[in-house]
């Protein structure tokens, strides 16, 4: 099923402005882009409105929205930061890995 | 069956995975009250070895002090083995408030609050004081319990360059726009022995409206011409507005810690950390215990006098032996060997000569500094020192290290 709704895929073409050439960084935004409008449009059950109005209900002020996600690992360590830029996620990342620069000894 | 054959292979392959790293940690069974002399079975089944301790906090010899076992013989008689609550709830007796200001008195703080360890009282005290719209800064070299505690926090995290008072300022600069501004540092760092620059740390608060927490856990008792602490020894008390410490090292060693410093803040402490609120905290016989090492610890300076002693005694001998130290003025004495396999290989035949160490090195130092952190006393005698100083010297000369610099040792033995 899977199969046949990639199959369905379409294209989309957006022309470029003269002699640029897009780049790693581009691409990947533009992904992450298509995909979360995606998700967000067409994936899914529509859980996450029960999920937000349950939790208003609970008293709770909901917010969401689209953010950056960094990740690092080292071995079984990972470290994941968010921020509402790459330049934000990024810095938090590399607070987080700073904290244990050493494994500490008592 | 929910623990199945392929589970249990999983983890056995990665705690081999552990033992083939060398970072397996064995424990040795010590036959004896934890003292200067002890008798240790390693590995196990071993026969007993007399050993002389270099590696215990027991700084102050206070772990088995008679009049401190004898008090705590009598809390036990009084109060009881346990509490069988938390502390809100029916879990806490007179004597419990009665050491909290015991510990403000000696600290020289406005108010304390016990937690079972000091490193649940770094779990909880962040996410007590601090919200999301704060930042808490700390020393990229603090302890692993404010590590965790930092991480339990909703608070932005940053870090300063160990010790960099430059650095820091930068961080304080970065951070002017946040409600709370909370530096974060060890008062004696346990790896380096190298003491805090409190009194530069308070400036630069002052000058940016920051506030400051020390875990003292590794000064508490001894440091400082009365054996305050760090913001004793860096004359800044009254200045610092956390102190988070431990009662399980200098302070009788048994187990407990407590945060000191602001009203208001061991206050929220003790609303809101959830190490005090939802654990016993600690258990009466130790309470007892403590008390009479406040006790011992206010009429006297006699045992941080002699650990100071000790200390630089230990100092000098090892370094006219020829051994590189980290220098400093705590009884936290690194010997640097730099290479990991040195250093465990030492510290085994330090062992087999009589001399209890253990060696440190990736990922609990940085790599390429491995080495033996020896721990001093003031429950050495001096035949002690020279006992260990002589196990090093004959040691130090099999492995060809003295009198070498770290270049030299390094060539020799790799990173």
């Amino acid at each position: 099923m899977q199969g046949e709704d990639m199959l369905a895929t379409r294209a989309i073409e957006v022309p470029l402005p003269e002699g640029v050439e897009p780049t790693d960084d581009d691409v990947a935004l533009l992904q992450s882009l298509c995909g979360a409008i995606v998700g967000l449009r067409y994936a899914g059950s529509h859980r996450w409105e029960e999920t937000a109005r349950r939790l208003e209900n609970a008293g709770w002020r909901v917010h969401w929205g689209l953010t950056w996600f960094a990740e690092a690992r080292r071995d079984a360590h990972i470290e994941q930061a968010i921020g509402t830029t790459r330049d934000d996620a990024l810095a938090e990342l590399w607070q987080l890995t700073r904290l244990d620069e050493v494994d500490g000894c008592p | 069956m929910t623990y199945s054959a392929a589970t249990r292979e999983s983890y056995q392959r990665e705690l081999a995975g552990i033992r083939e790293a060398g970072l397996f940690k064995e424990e040795r069974y010590i036959h004896a009250p934890q003292a200067a002399e002890i008798a240790v079975e390693f590995p196990a089944g071993a026969s007993l070895r007399p050993v002389i301790n270099l590696c215990a906090n027991n700084y102050l010899g206070l772990s088995s002090h008679p009049e401190v076992v004898a008090a705590a013989h009598a809390g036990l008689d009084h109060r009881g083995y346990g509490m069988s609550s938390v502390r809100f709830i029916c879990g806490t007796q007179d004597i419990h408030r009665e050491l909290e200001d015991g510990l403000t008195a000696f600290l020289g703080t406005e108010d304390t609050l016990l937690f079972p360890s000091c490193m649940d009282a770094n779990a909880g005290v962040f996410e007590a004081v601090l919200t999301d719209q704060d930042v808490m800064i700390s020393d990229r070299l603090v302890h692993a319990s404010i590590v965790d505690g930092m991480r339990l926090c909703k608070a932005m995290t940053d870090t300063y360059k160990h010790s960099d008072m430059g650095h820091l300022e930068e961080k304080l600069q970065e951070h002017k726009d946040k409600r709370f501004r909370l530096v974060i540092t060890d008062g004696v760092f346990s790896m380096d022995g190298d003491i805090v620059k409190l009194d530069e740390i308070v400036a630069l608060a002052e000058r940016y409206d920051a506030m400051v927490l020390v875990d003292d856990s590794h000064a508490t008792g001894f440091i400082g011409k009365t054996g305050r602490g760090t913001h004793e020894h860096c004359g800044v008390m009254g200045k610092i507005d956390l102190i988070t410490t431990t009662l399980g090292k200098a302070m009788g060693g048994a187990s407990g810690g407590c945060v000191s410093g602001r009203r208001e803040l061991v206050a929220m402490c003790r609303q809101r950390a959830r190490p005090y609120l939802f654990s016993n905290t600690v258990a009466p016989v130790i309470v007892a215990g403590a008390l009479k090492v406040l006790e011992l610890l206010s009429g006297s300076t006699e045992r941080r006098d002699k650990l100071e002693w000790n200390a630089r005694y230990w100092r000098q001998g090892l370094t006219a032996a020829g051994f590189d130290i980290k220098a400093g003025e705590s009884p936290i004495v690194p010997v640097m060997l730099y290479n990991a396999k040195l250093a465990q290989d030492v510290a085994r035949d330090l062992f087999a000569e009589g001399i209890y160490v253990v060696g440190f090195f990736f990922p609990v130092v940085a790599k390429g500094l491995a080495r033996i952190r020896t721990q001093l006393s003031a429950a050495h005698e001096k035949q002690h020192l020279d006992r260990g100083i002589e196990a090093f010297t004959k040691v130090g000369k099999k492995y060809g290290i003295l009198g070498k610099t770290k270049q030299q040792v390094v060539e020799q033995y790799g990173l």
